[in-house]
């Protein structure tokens, strides 16, 4: 029997659109949120599609309430995403540290747009990158990818619908205006070719299980309310029944474990994709939108005997220092073009750690980089 | 890079319908002419009378680069929205298809005026202006058959209006056809 849920075919969608299918094929079948330009369609789309599937759209009060409602769907067993931009994601990080604290799976899409504050509500933006990773308060690491298609918007929240239930942790989609609104051919797959990832559950008995208490790698099997097992999840820190532990030891075994379960395993949820690295004496460092205009600069310039490659970040955190460190110790100079005055291009910095030189092609919003410009940039190093 | 795009650009006031006139030539193009397409959209956030621009690329071969700088053909329903248009410019090669009430000073070699406000206006409603110009530009560009933008419009438009917009689609096609 055909899933309904899973639209199989060609379709000509948005970014936005693509979102929604992607979480639905994923498997979500629950969404709370609030309303924003550039994000709304994929609220208008899970409350069209969600109660044809037996899922469950709530439209709430705000944005602090919808992330809260994400959590607790979630620890009702239901895979739940949100969707929001910068000024609603503003709202949301109290509870998306909730969320990382209680080792919560969900999705959080964040359709970037000009900023800071209301900034430009119908205009792209690039600018939300360190608030994604570092917004909520304390210490953590968090997973983001960045679509730069309406055909990875849907693959992408496939993806992170997977790694979200596989390392129990909220994971961005770290969109944009442009991509959400690009109108594109989309192919979703049959859904049995769906990579999906249903969160482990605990395999001892109700007397024995211990909802923190680690199995046979960093992420612990979870039971959620209702299961029958003794479930407590809380905020302050905790020991492995989840019941508060406030001390010195508590803290470093809980913190170091939730900073590990990511960090141990970036290669799992790492992905990029290289062009052009084999000559390439300079590398132009992209992601989401920027992309492809980066690829279209890389183009021309290799037109005119510029030996330059592109190396396309698509999960943008945990950042993959690696790459730079290890995997291409030949280029001399990273061009890192972005909309917004500087963010991940400090990440490429802090990762190249003086092995040549990295320049920033900085836009404050409004509209993508031009390939022009790139190229500029790309002509100016050459001299 | 050197594949053959051919690149539109519309035009007009929030309420024209000029988003949906890009979603229905991308949707045809990619969904029932087995093309690639790719359809963007810039508006600011106004409800409604503000400008408003629709861009669609059209290639035999995936689409790289989301930018129009010069357009193959330019759709002008809208002076104000015209001559605000920082992000394109008109070279003489550019067909343009205004409608007959915009009056614009632009030099090209291929300038078309439709009178697709009038003809929308006989047919029932202002609105499908969008309609008329679509089917004007359809028999014109060659580009997309007829029945894929007839099936796309199907798959846009919802059934209630289906009827006005068929009728102004089919009206701009055959104003064109009848000035050959």
């Amino acid at each position: 029997m055909v899933d309904p849920s899973v639209m199989t075919g060609e379709h000509f969608w948005m970014g936005n659109i693509a979102c929604a299918e992607g979480a639905i094929s994923a498997g979500c079948r629950f969404f709370a949120g609030y309303p924003i330009t550039p994000a709304t369609e994929i609220a208008e789309q899970m409350a069209r599609r969600l109660p044809q599937i037996k899922g469950v759209y709530i439209q709430m009060e705000d944005e602090i309430a919808s992330m809260a409602a994400v959590l607790g769907a979630s620890w009702a067993g239901r895979k739940s995403m949100t969707a929001t931009s910068g000024p609603g994601l503003s709202l949301m990080l109290e509870n998306i540290g909730l969320g990382i604290m209680t080792e919560t799976p969900c999705v959080i899409v964040n359709v970037q747009r000009g900023s800071p504050s209301t900034g430009l509500p119908t205009l792209v933006g690039q600018a939300d990158m360190m608030q994604a990773r570092w917004g909520a308060h304390g210490d953590y690491e968090i997973i983001a990818y960045a679509p730069s298609s309406a055909q990875e918007c849907f693959d992408l929240t496939v993806l992170a619908f997977y790694m979200s239930e596989k390392y129990r942790v909220p994971v961005f989609i770290l969109s944009d205006g442009f991509v959400g609104y690009m109108t594109e051919k989309v192919v979703v797959p049959p859904a049995e070719s769906i990579p999906q990832f249903n969160r482990q559950k605990p395999n001892v008995s109700r007397e024995k299980y211990l909802p923190h208490h680690l199995a046979d790698n960093e992420v612990p099997p979870m039971a959620v309310f209702g299961d029958g097992y003794c479930v407590h999840a809380t905020g302050l820190t905790h020991d492995d029944r989840g019941y508060p532990d406030t001390t010195e030891q508590a803290q470093d075994i809980l913190i170091k474990r939730l900073i590990g379960k990511i960090r141990l395993n970036i290669d799992d949820i790492t992905r990029y994709e290289a062009t052009y690295l084999d000559d390439a004496a300079m590398v132009v460092v992209s992601y989401g939108i920027t992309s492809r205009v980066c690829a279209k600069a890389v183009e021309l310039a290799r037109s005119q005997g510029i030996a330059v490659g592109h190396l396309r970040i698509i999960s943008v955190w945990p950042f993959p220092d690696h790459l730079f460190r290890w995997s291409f110790p030949d280029v001399k100079h990273w061009i890192v073009p972005e909309i917004n005055m500087g963010q991940i291009v400090r990440e490429v910095q802090r990762a190249v750690c003086g092995q040549g030189t990295v320049t920033p092609v900085s836009h404050a919003g409004g509209d993508v980089i031009r390939a022009e410009k790139i190229l500029s940039v790309l002509k100016e190093l050459c001299k | 890079m050197t594949q053959k795009e051919t690149t539109f650009r519309i035009a007009g006031i929030g309420g024209q319908g000029i988003v949906l006139a890009g979603y229905i030539l991308g949707n045809a193009a990619t969904i029932y002419e087995k093309k690639y397409a790719l359809f963007t959209r810039q508006y600011g956030p106004e409800a409604r009378g503000a400008n408003c621009y629709s861009s669609v690329i059209v290639s035999d071969q995936p689409i790289l680069y989301p930018i129009i700088c010069s357009p193959s053909i330019y759709i002008c329903m809208s002076k104000k929205a015209f001559d605000a248009d920082n992000a394109c410019t008109v070279t003489p090669e550019t067909i343009i298809c205004t409608d007959k009430n915009v009056d614009i000073s632009v030099c090209s070699a291929r300038r078309y005026s439709v009178a697709a406000d009038l003809e929308a206006r006989h047919i029932g409603s202002r609105v499908v202006a969008n309609m008329v110009m679509l089917g004007y530009v359809t028999a014109l560009t060659g580009l997309i058959r007829k029945e894929s933008m007839i099936e796309s419009i199907h798959s846009a438009v919802e059934q209630q209006y289906l009827p006005l917009n068929l009728a102004a689609f089919n009206r701009g096609f055959s104003l064109y056809t009848s000035e050959l």
